[in-house]
């Protein structure tokens, strides 16, 4: 990384409290800007399970200028694009347009922010909605058993329910808890807006307070403190699931993005699945040729959360074996060190993957509005430095902190 | 634009390069397109195009399988190969100082792959598996039913990996002669995009590429497909599903269809325009909730072969007569009427103003430069195509569709838990 800088980001903080943060990019003549409430199922409670998500979707059933539709008829006649999703700790609003048209991104956003309305009827309407998305999830080859483990995983932490909820709560939300929700959440202060393209800091600083200036900061959103780990012992479950093939979903405890291990969580992240070079692919692919895929992936969440392992296994394969074996390769990186090639490689990918995110302003967006609803700013500032300083040592040490109890929940599908 | 810097250059062997520079990260794509894919297959041997492409990895005469496995992921890059319809592909996302190992090793992979017996067993294998796996999946098994009714008789009806029959049966010396006769530099385009220049680019593919020969080559063009004379229903059953998948569907048209750009127009109105603005997924979804993804599409898939009118909604089984003729309904409705002037002004406005994301990632101007060449996209279509699109009238988007949309002659395709096949 000699010749290369990270490209700098402006940052604000408004009166009323919103955190605005821009990368200027000429490249292309686009602009994407994202905005987080820091909300999501980490902050439900049993009964209200998937409220944040269906909020997501309320939030584009009309505001008090914008009705129904309105914000995508908007978008499409300025020949952008938009979308949202929710996680387990934020929410996101993101559009894209033409460098010459983005700021009316900044007005829907404004206005979304504190007049959103909940009309009954769309109400109802987006419900049906949800439960079918529900449904479509239930029937993805993975979607059940990624369900069941989750659940599993915690005691009580809310990251075991279903970022889109229980179905039960789903059915029963209604639009003033969902009302009470919004104005909780969905203040300044509890937000961030990234602004990532053609357009330069000064103006787009100045035309930010101008839509947001009028947003009262209202109550601060309670403050939930960071929770402890508190995976569960081993658990097996055996999802009742029509397959053609065997799968295994194992869920293992990992670091929250607020724990340093979870740099080095990165590197173990690659080194057990990213490529036919890594352990995983090697074992289970190659070697014994138990799986056809082998996938890992490595959460960045407020609270720890966890290391999700698929594999997707051949119709004959040993379910007891493969789970064994999984466990010796696992146990392995928490007690002998990555040889010298194997932690330059997976170093290699995590700065290259930093790399190519940076070409579109949609990833970029990510990775500024996402760390800093998770309170991490500067994330990424010193991230190339601080993987590139890892050590092997200090990787083994981060997997024999969160491993070594054997702490992890398998779920099974079995074919047929 | 990153097309400042575009420079194409054709070899004596018919090898095509198309290079722009692009110095903002130090990141490069180098892509190879061969133009023989699932179209190219012997009818009897579905997958082997795509089996092919996948052994491209497995062994060259410079480098071994694990070579090539060190090469890219030592250095921290991306390496895939993919097959469609019309083409194999190899990608390869890497660091610009790297990229003088990275064109070698394409070209490597092209020109001498060699094939080894031991690791085409483990490739069979895996895609046998992925095969099975592949039917879990619901949008996989309606798309791969539509295709068998829309390609009849010929080499698209199957799936791209084959079947699992087909795939048993391959042999080594399969895979070795679709190389043979298909990979070629007169059939070959390299694209690269990123932090290098030009000149750069042209001497290293000179070295590693210059000297590949044709030998035995054989253009070859699948069959035309005919479109369906007569309605058709199929039902799958999916046991243990919520859902009941839906989709419409009958033979659309190649790209270079004369009426390409007011479709692409068509489809932005009806079913895959942003958001929920286009008309199936507006009435279906949002005034009716009766699905979370439902949408329709003609020109998403239309290539050097003809795509596929693909129309599609999930629902739960109650819904099944409502989502099924709700889906019907809007495409009936449309070909009656075609769109409002309203509808037609916001879908012209969201086609001409959307163009510009087409740009934005050394991938996305690979894909944009290999259309460019393979549909003869001159060097004004990027000042032309708002043009294109902002001329045409509702007269004409009418005429399109009820031209090359047909709601008799088409096939439905249903797949869901048994009872809400049966009624």
């Amino acid at each position: 990384m000699t010749r290369f800088r990270v490209p700098p980001v402006h940052r604000h903080r408004l009166d009323n409290g919103l955190t605005l943060l821009v990368r200027p990019d000429h490249t292309s003549p686009v602009v994407t800007t994202m905005i987080c409430y820091r909300v999501g199922s980490r902050v439900e409670t049993p009964g209200l399970t998937g409220i944040s998500h269906f909020l997501e979707h309320m939030m584009f059933k009309g505001t008090g200028r914008y009705g129904p539709g309105e914000i995508d008829r908007i978008t499409a006649l300025h020949g952008g694009s938009n979308n949202a999703f929710t996680t387990q700790d934020y929410t996101a609003y993101f559009f894209s347009f033409a460098a010459d048209r983005w700021v009316c991104a900044l007005d829907i956003e404004a206005d979304r922010m504190s007049n959103n309305r909940f009309d009954p009827r769309q109400f109802e309407l987006e419900r049906q909605v949800i439960l079918e998305e529900s449904k479509m999830e239930q029937d993805h080859p993975w979607g059940a058993l990624r369900r069941s483990v989750e659940m599993k995983a915690f005691e009580s932490h809310p990251y075991r329910f279903p970022i889109i909820g229980l179905s039960r709560d789903i059915q029963a939300l209604t639009p003033e808890q969902m009302l009470e929700h919004y104005r909780r959440y969905y203040v300044p202060e509890n937000a961030v807006l990234a602004v990532a393209g053609d357009t330069d800091p000064e103006f787009t600083l100045r035309t930010v307070e101008q839509f947001f200036q009028q947003t009262a900061s209202g109550d601060p959103p309670p403050v939930l403190p960071p929770r402890e780990a508190e995976n569960r012992g081993r658990v097996k479950i055996n999802v009742r699931r029509r397959s053609r093939v065997p799968r295994m979903l194992v869920a293992l405890p990992a670091p929250s993005i607020h724990q340093s291990d979870h740099d080095a969580f990165q590197i173990l992240d690659r080194a057990l699945s990213e490529g036919r070079l890594s352990r995983l692919y090697r074992k289970f692919v190659e070697e014994t040729r138990l799986a056809s895929l082998v996938h890992t992936e490595l959460g960045d969440t407020f609270d720890p959360y966890l290391l999700l392992i698929r594999l997707e296994l051949r119709e004959d394969a040993d379910l007891q074996q493969t789970e064994e074996l999984l466990f010796q390769e696992l146990m392995q990186l928490c007690t002998s060190p990555l040889a010298g090639k194997e932690l330059t490689r997976a170093k290699n990918q995590c700065i290259n993957q930093f790399l190519f995110e940076l070409e579109t302003t949609f990833d970029q967006c990510m990775q500024l509005a996402s760390m800093e609803a998770l309170q991490r700013p500067g994330y990424w500032d010193d991230y190339v430095a601080r993987i590139s300083r890892l050590t092997a040592e200090e990787v083994m040490a981060a997997a024999a902190r969160h491993w070594s109890g054997r702490r992890w929940t398998v779920g099974v599908v079995e074919s047929g | 634009m990153v097309l400042d810097g575009f420079e194409r250059r054709v070899w004596d062997n018919g090898l095509v390069l198309l290079s722009c520079r692009n110095d903002r990260l130090p990141v490069v794509s180098v892509n190879a397109f061969v133009l023989s894919g699932t179209g190219q297959n012997p009818l009897r041997q579905p997958g082997l195009a795509a089996l092919a492409s996948r052994m491209l990895e497995e062994g060259t005469a410079k480098y071994g399988a694990d070579d090539i496995s060190r090469l890219v992921e030592d250095a921290g890059g991306n390496l895939s190969t993919f097959c469609q319809h019309e083409l194999t592909g190899i990608s390869l996302h890497l660091r610009d100082r790297d990229l003088q190992e990275g064109l070698d090793l394409l070209a490597q992979m092209l020109s001498r792959p060699t094939f080894p017996r031991e690791r085409f067993d483990l490739e069979r294998e895996k895609a046998l598996t992925q095969l099975e796996a592949l039917e879990d999946d619901p949008q996989v098994v309606v798309s791969n039913l539509l295709n068998r009714e829309i390609y009849e008789g010929g080499p698209l009806q199957f799936p791209t990996l084959g079947t699992p029959a087909s795939v048993r049966r391959f042999r080594i010396e399969d895979i070795r002669e679709f190389h043979r006769l298909r990979y070629a530099p007169t059939n070959t385009i390299l694209v690269v995009v990123g932090n290098t220049g030009s000149a750069q680019v042209a001497d290293l593919v000179d070295r590693c590429l210059g000297s590949w020969g044709n030998g035995h080559y054989r253009r070859s063009q699948p069959p035309a497909p005919r479109r369906q004379r007569a309605p058709r229903t199929r039902q799958r059953v999916l046991e243990g599903r919520e859902q009941v998948h839906i989709c419409l569907g009958h033979l659309g048209v190649t790209r270079d269809h004369p009426d390409f750009y007011a479709l692409q127009v068509m489809d932005a109105v009806l079913g895959s325009g942003p958001g929920f603005t286009s008309r199936i997924p507006r009435e279906l979804r949002d005034r009716r909730g009766l699905a979370y993804t439902t949408y329709s599409d003609l020109t998403g898939s239309a290539g050097r072969y003809p795509g596929r009118f693909f129309a599609y909604i999930c629902t739960s089984p109650s819904n099944r007569q409502a989502a099924l003729s709700g889906l019907l309904g809007e495409i009936e409705s449309f070909i009656e009427d075609g769109p409002t002037e309203e509808e037609l002004a916001l879908a012209q406005k969201y086609l001409t103003g959307s163009f510009v994301f087409d740009f934005q990632s050394n991938a996305h101007v690979a894909r944009f430069l290999l259309t460019a060449e393979l549909f003869d996209l001159d060097g004004d279509y990027i000042r032309l195509y708002p043009e294109w699109i902002g001329t045409v009238d509702a007269e004409e988007v009418k005429r399109v569709a009820r031209l090359h949309l047909d709601t008799v002659n088409f096939t439905a395709i249903i797949a869901g838990p048994e009872y809400a096949l049966t009624r």
